[in-house]
């Protein structure tokens, strides 16, 4: 095909508008990201290498890398960006919810919208006057929230689901830096709002607590057990898709390798804890005249050991039953990597659910301390609202809640949104011809239906993830208390811009980039496939 | 579209061309320094001050002719409003008066933005920075000390224990003060007399910091729910370790050793003193512990939530510098407009004090300061010296000690201005002339190495950190001091070869040290780099000083 004058005319305008932006976008992407890949192995240090100063630079090879891997905070710091991340699932799950509301249509008619009003209107005066009864409108703030919260159903049951989706997607334009002040307020320990609620509800269970703390090691237990039989059922399930074509080898593997995550982990979680409630039943034993009156398992002696022979008898059972269901074939063949995204988002979303279990398990063993002295008394204090940011252990949930806060009104609600007004509405029908339940309805038809949704937002919330971390920190914590809260983000800003060695930076930020690479990669291979699956 | 698109491509070009044009030195006759300091409403007052100081040292724009410029009507007003005071006002100008040949222009930046811009060629003419040593081991500054000893602000003009903050590791000086930071208790007497708490001891121990302060925290809480008054500011912070520093130098030990080339904190003093930082936090409660600051005042600006703690009477004292004299200012003004605006006296006085931090024997006090950097990159130096000479004048340092603004930089121009102060402000007691008596005679800059980078982890706070929330024990926490900052010194020197080098040679001398030390022979003093061990060893007898002309 021949190039005329005017189609070179044509060309010269269409490079003239895009090159601003290709231009920008060479100074300052492509550059610096090349010359960052060259930093990673190089001992680039502002010290000897500046305007001022032009040592040579010398090629270290891999020594960035290696140096990374032996710091001993970068696993602390790893560790904290994926704790963070445990966070996601919710926040999907939370965004689903919220879209699967705001897309119901609940104005109704003029007559209908007005009981609706006045229901509301009456749950919220009675939930209301319950707070005050139990003390928890002792502080303007707290008023302040129940009737914000007042405010927000009236107005949203009058103006619909227009106002509701707006106010969801509040938390998302609103500036960042706003919001984590906000919350560092609500968080505030001693007169934050949180804190101000939490205390007269803790303040109530106190008494229950006390009353089950004698039970605590046993419901520990039957949690860390109820865990590991979770996890055989899961596996089962995984086993038996397998066997029916349904699933691949590759991700029949992936799945129960995600699934066995929260076994491995509560060794490492639970011992702590477990150790601190023998030390505390030892004490117990030795302070009370009548070691009997607590009535658990310190009386056999307990060993931290056993959650790990506990944890490793029911990872083998898993596993041993696994490689013998594969080692003998099935009737229906299926390419290896067949429902890797039920593996990644299923599987996913139950091993953060287990770990959860592992987690309250935790609080059951160091409950007793908080309500008990050792001899036998009621602390003084009974059950104390968390510390929140300024403690170790809540800080990162701390920052996992709000993230949570801030997830279910993102973007991910409006992907929601648009995936359910593209849901075929005679699929609906026939399931109400059929006589489908609603729950029957959202498992069989919207679920499959958004597939594709959920794992783009899977992938870009572990992508967000992995990158996130640095403005809550600078923000809220500082990365404090004791590393706790710093992420992997917020540890290349340190080493860049705090020591200069922007060698080692770069070194951390490659590795970053490969984690983000790598998730990138199964969303392209196994994205389109999920959905058709 | 076109046409827009070239419209809009126009305009900016334009856009750029201009601001270039208008930027400062530019549309300036002049020449114009940059200086990159802190965002402080005093340095514009400074800046005028300058320009006077210019004039009155016969640095004046001259026309062809070589008369001297002067300003016109139009010319004072536009500078009048631009600084923001009115004619007849101190450093206004008027119609008349001479041009100064030189103009100053304050920008602020984070510590961060000042790192980049200085390693990339664009920091301003003068750096105000704490890190000096940092910067010079980048090579961005400019070595000053003859110029410095030839026109009046070398280190003899300031405070003995200064140099350490403000000599690179060629031994050359390359800032000036400033001003200086100090780390001083400051007591609100107010607060104490309320709860009727005897006043604090001249010469105080941290025996005597834990017994008035458990009375000062039974009774100013008494009857409370919850704990609301504390005795001073959390102890898990920079204060906390300034307080830590000054008790364990006043039992002769330090964070480094004399060359500055180890951490050598794994010791039974680090490890009874952070215990006991422990015990008053968490079982005496006679500071806050996170939680409790959490929940108080987040108030920020100079001094932070502590200062406004201290104000409102939560805390009865605080660790802070001298530099809160501004606050207390502000706060003493507005709370005296207000009283007037309701046709009251303005009578309303903060009474405060100051004491050195509770310690031992080795009586020490820990100084800073905000240092002015000479830019390695400055396209205007002689200018740039005059403001460094300017520092050093009567003139700016007046100025500092009358606005509270950290301790003066020259303080033997301006004794008598201290000692006038009290007659003025007996508020404030003896403060002025207080600190700057402590920084001349027992001043030393806090714990540094060359060796660990300004930017790396405040390790020491970091363990106490861990410590406090349970995450260490003692023994693992102080053990983390000592090895993280060795790691910190290991990766500075295998990440520059002339560190190495420099390491080396104070690593050999440090051994001769130990070995004279253990011989109990006595040290030639110009051994010593650590700033406090040249002063303990100097005070114990344990130094050889050398004499002019001697072979080192």
């Amino acid at each position: 095909m021949a190039f005329n004058k005017k189609d070179a005319k044509d060309c010269a305008v269409g490079i003239g508008f895009l090159l601003p932006n290709i231009l920008g976008f060479m100074a300052f992407t492509v550059i610096p990201l090349v010359m960052s890949i060259y930093m990673a192995f190089t001992d680039w240090n502002l010290e000897m290498h500046n305007y001022f100063r032009f040592e040579p630079i010398r090629f270290v090879g891999f020594d960035n890398f290696i140096k990374l891997f032996t710091d001993p905070d970068f696993g602390q710091y790893f560790g904290n960006t994926f704790f963070l991340m445990i966070g996601i699932p919710f926040g999907v799950a939370g965004s689903l919810v919220a879209a699967l509301l705001l897309n119901w249509d609940f104005n109704g008619s003029g007559k209908r919208r007005i009981w609706t009003t006045m229901l509301i209107t009456a749950v919220m005066i009675a939930s209301a006057g319950i707070l005050v009864c139990l003390g928890m409108g002792a502080t303007a703030m707290t008023l302040l929230m129940v009737s914000l919260i007042g405010g927000v159903l009236v107005i949203g049951s009058l103006g619909g689901k227009t106002v509701y989706r707006t106010l969801f997607y509040f938390p998302y334009f609103t500036a960042g830096v706003a919001t984590y002040i906000l919350w560092k307020k609500l968080y505030n320990p001693l007169t934050g709002p949180i804190n101000n609620a939490l205390r007269p509800i803790l303040e109530a269970l106190n008494p229950v607590a006390i009353l089950i703390a004698p039970a605590c090691t046993a419901i520990g237990i039957i949690l860390l057990v109820f865990v590991g039989l979770f996890f055989l059922s899961m596996v089962r399930r995984k086993l038996r898709l397998w066997r029916d074509g349904e699933c691949g080898t590759l991700s029949a593997w992936l799945g129960i390798a995600l699934l066995s995550l929260p076994l491995i982990f509560s060794w490492s979680w639970c011992s702590p804890s477990w150790k601190s409630m023998v030390e505390y039943n030892a004490a117990c034993a030795v302070e009370t005249a009548r070691p009997e009156v607590l009535v658990n398992v310190s009386t056999t002696n307990p060993n931290p050991v056993w959650l790990l022979v506990m944890a490793i008898a029911f990872l083998a059972t898993g596993w041993g039953f696994a490689a013998y269901r594969l080692s003998r074939g099935r009737k229906y063949n299926c390419i290896p990597d067949r429902a890797i995204g039920d593996s990644a988002i299923v599987d996913g979303s139950t091993m953060v659910g287990l770990m959860a279990m592992v987690g309250i398990a935790c609080v059951f063993w160091v409950l007793p301390q908080m309500v008990l002295q050792t001899n036998g008394q009621p602390t003084p204090d009974g059950l104390t609202p968390p510390q929140w940011l300024a403690d170790y252990y809540w800080a990162k949930p701390s920052l996992l809640l709000m993230g949570f806060w801030g997830a279910i009104g993102s973007n991910n609600m409006l992907l929601y949104l648009a995936g359910l007004s593209g849901v075929p509405q005679e699929l609906y029908e026939a399931a109400d011809i059929d006589g489908a339940s609603p729950w029957q309805r959202f498992w069989n038809i919207t679920w499959p239906q958004l597939s594709n949704v959920t794992f783009f937002i899977m992938i870009m919330a572990v992508i967000g993830g992995l990158q996130g971390g640095f403005d809550m920190a600078r923000v809220m914590t500082q990365g404090g208390p004791a590393g706790s809260t710093t992420t992997l983000a917020y540890y290349i800003y340190t080493q860049g811009f705090g020591t200069g060695r922007l060698g080692y930076a770069s070194a951390v930020s490659w590795l970053l980039f490969l984690l983000v690479f790598v998730v990138t990669m199964f969303n392209w291979k196994f994205g389109n496939r999920y959905t058709n699956e | 579209m076109k046409k827009l698109f070239l419209g809009i491509l126009l305009l900016l070009v334009a856009a750029a061309f201009y601001t270039m044009l208008t930027a400062t030195d530019r549309a300036s006759e002049v020449p114009v320094i940059t200086w990159r300091t802190d965002t402080n409403p005093q340095r514009e007052e400074q800046i005028m001050l300058f320009r006077e100081w210019l004039v009155r040292n016969g640095h004046i724009q001259k026309d062809k002719d070589g008369k001297p410029v002067l300003y016109t009507q139009e010319e004072a007003d536009a500078l009048n409003a631009h600084y923001g005071v009115k004619p007849g006002e101190p450093h206004s100008v008027k119609a008349g008066d001479k041009k100064p040949n030189g103009n100053v222009v304050a920008e602020t930046a984070s510590n961060q933005s000042t790192l980049i811009q200085a390693v990339s060629g664009m920091a301003g003419d003068i750096v105000d920075t704490a890190e000096v040593l940092g910067y010079q081991q980048m090579g961005v500054g400019v070595p000053l000390t003859e110029d410095a000893n030839k026109n009046g602000y070398g280190l003899n003009t300031t405070y003995p224990g200064m140099a350490g903050l403000l000599v690179g590791m060629d031994g050359e000086q390359y800032a000036y003060p400033c001003n200086g930071s100090s780390a001083t208790v400051w007591i609100n007497m107010d607060t104490l007399n309320r709860f009727g708490v005897k006043e604090i001891p001249e010469d105080w121990t941290p025996e005597d910091f834990e017994r008035i302060g458990k009375e000062y925290v039974m009774r100013a809480n008494e009857g409370l729910q919850r704990q609301e008054y504390f005795f001073t500011q959390s102890l898990d912070s920079g204060a906390g370790v300034s307080l830590l520093t000054n008790i364990v130098r006043s039992k002769g030990y330090d964070l480094y050793n004399e060359t500055l080339t180890r951490c050598v904190a794994d010791n039974d003093i680090f490890k009874k003193y952070i215990k006991l930082f422990y015990k008053w936090t968490y079982e005496d409660r006679l500071v806050p512990n996170a939680a409790d600051v959490a929940s108080m005042s987040t108030e920020s600006g100079y001094g932070g939530a502590d200062f406004s703690n201290f104000i409102s009477g939560k805390y009865a004292m605080v660790v802070t510098g001298r530099y809160c004299l501004i606050r207390f200012r502000e706060v003493q003004d507005e709370k005296n407009k207000a009283l007037v605006k309701e046709g009251k006296e303005p009578n309303f006085r903060i009474n405060f004090a100051t004491r050195l931090p509770p310690q031992y024997e080795f009586k020490n006090f820990i100084f800073g300061t905000r240092a002015a950097m000479f830019y390695r990159g400055s396209k205007q130096p002689e200018l740039a010296k005059l403001f460094m000479q300017f520092l050093a004048s009567k003139e700016y340092n007046r100025y500092i000690v009358e606005r509270g603004d950290g301790l003066p930089p020259n303080p033997s121009l301006v004794m008598e201005e201290l000692k006038a102060i009290p007659k003025t402000r007996p508020n404030e007691g003896n403060v002025n002339l207080q600190e700057v008596e402590w920084a001349m005679t027992i001043g030393i800059p806090g714990n540094f190495s060359p060796f660990v980078k300004s930017g790396s982890p405040n390790w020491l706070q970091s363990s106490i950190n861990q410590y406090f929330n349970n995450r260490m024990t003692l023994d693992e926490a102080v053990k983390n001091i000592e090895t993280r900052y060795n790691m910190e010194i290991e990766t500075s020197k295998k990440a520059n070869p002339r560190m190495m080098e420099a390491w080396k040679k104070d690593w050999a001398i440090q051994q001769k040290i130990d070995e004279y030390k253990k011989a109990g022979r006595k040290i030639p003093a110009e051994w010593i780099k650590n700033p406090f061990y040249l002063k303990y060893y100097r005070e114990k007898g344990m130094l050889r000083e050398s004499t002019p002309g001697e072979k080192k």
